[in-house]
């Protein structure tokens, strides 16, 4: 896979085989949630204030829906642009390729970092790539979470530093 | 640089402020504190940004921030009124960043 700015804000995923278009396409499935009660308080804090329960109740009922429409409306963006995927055949390997409006980078950047989150809360993954290559010597479905995780890490640094300008 | 953000279907709005970690106007002990605390999972150049955005804050200012945040786990990123810190909290969730108020002192 590659990754290319194309100018005013846009970029793209080119030469994308269909292993990493499957790990994109878990974006969406990877950030949800549901059943996990740490990715949920990671991702939608009940308070502003550690342990103070009645700021928490007035947090959950006022804030966090605010959160997760903003949240899963940057699925969505995501899922509209993985739906307008291109594809094309070279010697008999097929080739994806995406391109992300200058609009939709904020929601991308949002989509892949709350898969992350909850990857991270689910699988108890490492801040670093290497860290996790050294502990980790069977392929598992932690080392799967391990791999998807630091290629999306690989997508953000390359938006904030190529696409955002930071 | 204009740092006022929308994040499209939010209702969160940056506001920009001076560049001070001290809001005036504000009896010292009405002062609160947010905080932002480190985690595996945000890059260091976003945790920057973000801060820039939200606070208006200078590069320099907000790369200070965020390695304080890095090293020590945690760091009071601004303090004044509890009605604006809840605010800059609720905007540093929606950035996904870990973050509470606590009153100052």
């Amino acid at each position: 896979m590659q990754l290319q700015a194309t100018g005013g804000g846009a970029w793209e995923m080119v030469e994308m085989r269909e292993m990493e278009f499957h790990l994109l396409s878990s974006i969406g499935p990877s950030a949800n949630v549901s059943g996990d009660e740490r990715a949920t308080r990671r991702l939608f804090p009940t308070g502003a204030i550690s342990g103070e329960e009645r700021e928490g109740d007035d947090w959950k009922e006022l804030v966090v829906p605010d959160l997760e429409r903003a949240f899963r409306n940057a699925i969505e963006v995501v899922n509209g642009d993985l739906a307008a995927v291109e594809q094309s055949e070279r010697e008999g390997e097929v080739f994806f390729r995406v391109k992300v409006s200058a609009e939709h980078t904020e929601h991308w950047y949002s989509a892949l970092n709350q898969a992350r989150l909850v990857l991270a809360e689910k699988f108890g993954l490492p801040a670093s790539e290497e860290e996790f290559l050294s502990e980790s010597a069977v392929v598992d479905e932690r080392w799967l979470a391990g791999a998807q995780s630091y290629l999306y890490a690989v997508i953000q640094t390359f938006l904030l530093e190529s696409v955002m300008g930071v | 640089m204009d740092w006022k953000f929308r994040m499209e279907g939010s209702d969160v709005e940056v506001v920009e402020i001076p560049e001070v970690g001290l809001a005036g106007d504000v009896e010292l002990d009405q002062l609160w504190n947010v905080l932002v605390f480190d985690d595996p999972v945000n890059l260091m150049s976003y945790v920057t940004l973000v801060l820039r955005r939200i606070f208006g804050y200078s590069e320099e200012r907000a790369t200070q921030l965020m390695l304080e945040v890095h090293q020590s786990g945690k760091s009071v990123v601004w303090s004044g009124a509890r009605e604006r810190a809840e605010l800059y909290v609720q905007q540093l969730h929606t950035y996904q960043l870990q973050a509470s108020m606590e009153k100052a002192g």
